[in-house]
């Protein structure tokens, strides 16, 4: 089956619209300076912003002033997603049928950190602000201001989401579930974050060089962009133009660390290797490769190391081809960078004749993901197809696969976490987290497995406890202070690239934060992976923890938030 | 000049900072090395060491190269923080 991509929008520190974007990108211009919009102490770290105040967004939006206060990535994502939908020139009905299959991580943070010391005081009158916070809630607010009525989908892998949303949309799409996805990402600068990775050490005072060899750290940025992929067969008999084709892709862990790249480059290179084996291409087919390039100096160091592995030639040599990575020109967008940089690699691919480009996204716990977009018609294997030798289909076994549950496990809340993990291992996870460690190697050991083939988790706050416990240091001390430690425990797919890394498992890692049915969605991609790819087993895992603030706050809402550590394994024949 | 550091107060702290649950001060030796090797600390666990050297006793380093000699073990973080002290 052929995906096509029809629409495009996108917003960033290049500008609003494809067409400033598109300029601004060809001609090299950088968007990054110091902060003017976010509200920060820090003016030395120089930021990737889209130059328009919450107001001027929602002038641009047509949203009265006189409806409550919207977060800024609602904003942006709404900017980003009508612009696609409109060139891609959708019927309302068209519209309606849509899922948007969103990836995020800061949610609402910019109204958050803004309130949260009055929140945490006892004054719970900003319920609407509170909603926002969650992640999931996102998607859900684009969808009605664009006017879908399906179920938004909502992935929060840190700064591989909006390429993971791009892959869970194509595999929903190759197994024939729907004809239509809006999918992209989206992520504003908040001070949370902006601080966070400045904890970290690795925010650069310059304006960023990836590759360079004197390199010193990222520029955060922000914006968003969605791509309407669609089947083929729907988009020629609309008469749609058509951008590029999904060639190929692939999510694979490092399962090294949380925060650093491994040497080699594990993760990147299995990422690479088994997006151009579903593309059916070889490494010399790749003509330009956008690169995660965040300089930093250890994610170039093992991104260069992973790709010399794989093309045989060094990133630094002729071969390949100016810019490398963008990031010196946005920023680094974070979970918004997998599709803004998807719609730069469709622009360049027309700019300079490119058949095949290839895109990388990678995430805090080492989530690395890949993309191979094509300008010329692609064919992508059908469930069952053989995956080596595409377009063979093999009708005996297409979609035909028994899958089972092998089993189940709950955590009791008293049980003995400490023979599974050294007091090194332990430090850097809740007791929470802990159970979840159990309940996984508990699921597995009874389903006679040692290492899952993939790890999906569904949560919908991930690190609440370490994120309260930030933001309440944001009321103590301001912008100072802040621990990388629980910083980097407070993203949504700590719990899955915990487990990776424990488990020493480098497959396909996910994490899905969409409200009450994000454990449902995490079981629907299991059975997406399970059927679709050659893999023999899942663990599949659901996470909550209970933080008593956030549990008080949560009180005043209609949300549930029930504490959950709980692992299952799904496998087939 | 203050006094000199208790070692083991130092350690404690260490155990706070970084959640060594269930580690005793007497698990990490003096002179062996934090990183690498020795007890196996990361480059996240030297930005909290750091935080404890300037929170609990008011260091602070420009460089980066300087700071990793001094975190390179108890020993050399107790006798920096001895010499250099502000609080």
């Amino acid at each position: 089956m052929r995906i096509a991509v029809t629409g495009i929008g996108i917003v960033s520190a290049l500008g609003v619209g494809k067409q400033a974007n598109q300029e601004n990108l060809l001609a090299g211009n950088s968007g990054v300076a110091a902060p003017q919009i976010l509200n920060t102490l820090h003016k030395e770290w120089p930021v990737g912003e889209v130059k328009l105040t919450n107001e001027q967004l929602r002038q641009l939006l047509e949203i009265p002033s006189v409806t409550p206060e919207i977060n800024r990535n609602v904003l942006l994502g709404t900017l980003a997603a009508r612009e696609a939908l409109q060139d891609a020139s959708l019927s309302n009905e068209q519209v309606r049928q849509l899922m948007l299959v969103n990836g995020t991580t800061v949610g609402g943070m910019d109204l958050t950190e803004n309130s949260v010391d009055r929140w945490f005081q006892g004054d719970y009158s900003d319920i609407n602000a509170i909603c926002q916070h969650e992640a999931g809630s996102t998607a859900e607010m684009i969808s009605t201001f664009i006017g879908t009525a399906q179920n938004s989908v909502t992935i929060s892998t840190a700064c591989s989401s909006a390429l993971n949303a791009i892959i869970f949309a194509a595999n929903q799409m190759r197994q024939g579930q729907v004809k239509r996805v809006l999918a992209g990402g989206v992520e504003a600068l908040t001070r949370f974050h902006l601080n966070g990775f400045g904890s970290l050490g690795i925010l650069s005072e310059k304006i960023c060089r990836p590759f360079h060899e004197d390199r010193d750290g990222i520029n955060l940025g922000e914006g968003a962009a969605y791509l309407l992929l669609e089947d083929e067969n729907e988009a020629l008999n609309r008469g749609a133009h058509i951008y590029g084709y999904i060639a190929g892709y692939a999510n694979r862990c490092d399962a090294f660390h949380q925060t650093a790249s491994s040497p080699d480059g594990e993760g990147a290179f299995l990422s690479m290797q088994d997006a151009l084996r579903l593309a059916g291409l070889q490494p010399c087919d790749i003509q330009y490769i956008n690169a995660h390039g965040t300089a930093t100096p250890n994610n170039d160091a093992s991104e260069a190391q992973a790709i010399e592995r794989l093309f045989g030639t060094p990133f630094q040599s002729p071969r390949w081809q100016e810019p490398r990575s963008t990031k010196n020109l946005t920023g680094h967008t974070t979970s918004a960078s997998g599709s803004i940089e998807a719609v730069f690699c469709l622009m360049l691919m027309h700019a300079r004749g490119y058949q095949y480009v290839l895109t990388n996204a990678f995430g805090f716990g080492g989530n690395d993901s890949s993309l191979v977009l094509s300008c010329k018609p692609a064919d992508l294997p059908l469930p069952g197809d053989n995956m080596d030798g595409k377009n063979t289909p093999n009708e005996n076994h297409r979609g035909n696969k028994a899958i089972s549950t092998t089993s189940i496990y709950s955590v009791e809340e008293d049980a003995d976490t400490k023979p599974y993990l050294t007091p090194m291992q332990a430090r850097r996870t809740s007791p929470q987290m802990r159970r979840l460690i159990v309940a996984a190697k508990r699921a597995l050991s009874e389903a006679n497995i040692d290492i899952p083939d993939a790890i999906i988790v569904s949560t919908r706050w991930g690190g609440i406890t370490p994120t309260v416990s930030l933001l309440k240091s944001m009321i103590e001390n301001g912008e100072e202070g802040f621990s990388p430690s629980l910083f980097m425990q407070s993203t949504h797919n700590t719990p899955a690239s915990t487990l990776a890394i424990v488990l020493g498992c480098h497959g396909y890692n996910c994490t899905f934060s969409c409200g009450n049915h994000s454990a449902q969605m995490a079981q629907t991609d299991a059975y997406l992976q399970l059927a679709g790819t050659d893999i023999k087993n899942v663990l599949v895992c659901e996470y909550e923890e209970e933080q008593e603030d956030w549990q008080k706050l949560l009180r005043t809402t209609k949300i549930d938030n029930i504490k959950t550590a709980k692992a299952l394994v799904l496998s087939c024949n | 000049m203050n006094h000199m550091i208790n070692k083991e107060e130092l350690k404690n702290q260490i155990i706070l900072a970084l959640n060594l649950e269930g580690m005793q001060p007497a698990d990490i030796d003096d002179a062996a090395p934090l990183f690498g090797e020795g007890l196996g600390l990361d480059s996240i666990d030297a930005l909290e060491l750091l935080m404890v050297m300037d929170k609990n006793y008011g260091i602070k380093f420009a460089n980066k190269e300087e700071s990793k000699a001094v975190l390179a073990s108890i020993d050399t973080m107790a006798e920096y923080i001895d010499n250099h002290r502000t609080k």
